[in-house]
């Protein structure tokens, strides 16, 4: 089973199986999260990010395996403890009746708040910290609604670092946005201060902001480590049928993918050296 | 965040409801005037007001009081579903109640013989539509994934199914019963006594007092319910209690009134126009705005024609309505669309 080096483990998950009926979507999964560490999940569509993702927030109670925050089954904590030590951004955005951002930001109080008590002063200057943190000072008192799909991220990830996580998870936290907003998103991220694992699916990108990544193909963890350490041309053909070259990146020295807008085993089009992403 | 322009809110509401509960007591078949009205009021033993008073006392008052009581908890119980179902379209008959209220009452009408009392008209009714509740509840138990579609799919289906038992049995029965159940199921404070209010404001209380203790997590359910778990709210558990609380609310209401539709529907939605959703203002705003509304609705359903009343659904309907798209109207102006 691959393992990251670490000194310090924020979380440990061992032979993590899912099913979904009797389609097995997570199959025998194993890795550790180091504390402050920024790990990118990376793998096709169906590949089982997201159900892995919604293991290790506890929506979904594996089959088998078991996952451990600080050397402690999260299944043995209470919803409220695990709430208080991780949060999480998630794509999911129904209709919310005019409920303003800072309404939205001030639900990340809610695990640190007993029942009866009433929202202190310094919970409100946090929310507003956290606001203005992410940019969204003048759209404090708009619907939430009406925010632009980078703006509501943004006011999510707000609602999360008010929730003063040690872990944030994100599912796909840049899909949909302009590149502006992919880099700005991530580095608000990485600013938090927690560890952080996120969901990727740009490869580039993942491999310009993660410090560990877990490459999972058809429900198997088929890699993990430092993305100068796995990313290959080989494993990118494996787990995601693509073609491609791979090169060093001028900037953070990493690798650099570049793929050939073509199928597989076609005649490589003339495209070489171009961005992307 | 709230503003004091929405304390100001609130507090109009209270002077508003105020000066309606004085409306409510002097307007009906026999208008009273001011002085005769607070003659009741503070002296009802003075024999000079003895009539006006017995008016007052025994007929209007806990009428008005049934009314504010009815309008603030459907209001509070739509206000509610439409939170936990993230369905602006839910009201407090969504899942069938008020099918199964009927239900009980055509189905008392149908097996008795001779005059059936108020009580065992309400009994008969609460107990339909805790029947339709239990019903929903084993139906949706083992659901684990998308529990709100189930709910809403199966709440339908046990409200058409219920709805088609009573037709059936109406069918079967004297069309005597049938007027009595048609006025019924419109809606009336008629029947209202002082023994009835106990109930309804002790469920009212209740769930004001348990959503205002739980404002927030049921803010957190309009992010989803994989955004609420990630709060630490244990999502399922949560919308059954609440769930229950607003059947039990509403089949004690369903009883005691019939079934007066559109107030939890709408009034919710009227006050999220002034009011910010989320906040406890919100919530108390909109039990206060549906009491007031209901007062009102009742006094034109005294006053509309004379010396009869009409049933309170067809004026909660067909004024709200006109008030809600108005309100619409206005809203889009101010918005510039």
């Amino acid at each position: 089973m691959p393992q990251l080096a670490s000194p310090n483990t924020l979380i440990s998950v061992n032979g993590l199986s899912w099913s979904a009926g009797r389609q097995k979507v997570l199959d025998n999964i194993g890795f550790e999260l180091p504390e402050g560490s920024f790990t990118g999940l990376i793998g096709a569509n169906g590949a089982g990010k997201s159900t892995l993702l919604r293991c290790l927030y506890r929506y979904l109670k594996p089959d088998a395996g078991n996952i451990a925050f600080q050397g402690h089954d999260i299944w043995q904590m209470s919803a409220n403890d695990y709430a208080r030590r991780t949060a999480v951004v998630l794509q999911e955005q129904p209709p919310l009746f005019n409920l303003s951002v800072y309404e939205v930001v001030s639900l990340g109080l809610i695990p640190h708040q007993s029942l009866f008590a009433s929202t202190r002063d310094s919970d409100k200057q946090g929310v507003r910290a956290a606001i203005e943190q992410v940019g969204l000072s003048h759209r404090c008192t708009s619907a939430f609604e009406h925010l632009s799909g980078g703006e509501k991220q943004r006011a999510l990830i707000a609602k999360a670092m008010v929730q003063k996580p040690q872990l944030l998870m994100m599912d796909e936290p840049t899909s949909h946005l302009d590149v502006k907003y992919q880099i700005q998103i991530m580095a608000l991220a990485r600013d938090l201060g927690s560890s952080v694992i996120a969901s990727f699916h740009d490869l580039n990108l993942a491999i310009a902001m993660c410090d560990n990544l877990l490459v999972l193909h058809q429900g198997k963890l088929v890699a993990a480590g430092a993305p100068a350490d796995i990313i290959t041309e080989q494993l990118l053909s494996d787990a995601f049928g693509v073609c491609t070259r791979i090169s060093q990146h001028p900037d953070h020295g990493g690798p650099h993918i570049t793929y050939y807008y073509g199928q597989q085993n076609h005649q490589p089009l003339n495209r070489k050296g171009q961005a992307h992403g | 965040m709230v503003k004091s322009r929405h304390w100001w809110i609130m507090l109009a509401l209270i002077g508003a409801i105020a000066v309606s509960i004085l409306a409510s007591l002097s307007l009906g078949a026999a208008s009273l005037s001011s002085s005769q009205l607070f003659g009741a009021l503070l002296n009802s033993q003075d024999p000079e007001y003895g009539f006006a008073s017995q008016i007052v006392w025994q007929l209007r008052m806990p009428r008005t009081l049934l009314a504010l009581l009815a309008g603030g908890g459907l209001a509070l119980t739509g206000l509610l579903l439409q939170t936990v179902t993230r369905n602006p379209l839910a009201d407090p008959y969504l899942f069938g109640i008020s099918s199964g209220a009927s239900f009980g009452v055509v189905l008392l009408l149908a097996l008795s013989t001779g005059v059936v009392s108020n009580t065992s008209m309400s009994a008969a009714a609460f107990s339909g539509s805790m029947l339709v509740m239990v019903l929903l509840l084993v139906i949706t138990q083992r659901v684990r994934q998308q529990q709100v579609e189930s709910m809403l799919l199966a709440g339908v289906a046990l409200s058409f199914l219920f709805s088609a038992l009573t037709s059936l049995l109406l069918y079967w029965t004297d069309p005597q019963a049938v007027s009595a159940i048609l006025f019924w199921m419109m809606g009336s404070f008629t029947r209202a006594g002082w023994q009835d209010l106990g109930l309804p404001a002790l469920m009212l209380l209740t769930s004001m007092g348990l959503m205002l203790l739980y404002r927030r997590q049921l803010t957190a359910l309009l992010l989803g319910d994989e955004s609420a778990a990630t709060l630490g709210i244990n999502v399922r558990r949560f919308r059954l209690i609440m769930l229950i609380l607003s059947s039990m609310l509403t089949g004690v209401l369903v009883s005691l009134c019939g079934g007066i539709g559109f107030v939890g529907l709408m009034v919710p939605h009227i006050v999220r126009f002034f009011v910010p959703p989320g906040s406890h203002l919100s919530l108390l705003s909109t039990a206060l705005f549906g009491g007031l509304f209901m007062l009102w609705v009742d006094i034109l359903a005294r006053l509309a024609l004379p010396n009869q009343e009409l049933p309170v659904g067809i004026v909660t309907a067909a004024l709200g309505s006109v008030f809600f798209l108005c309100l619409l109207h206005l809203k889009k102006r101010q918005e510039g669309i």
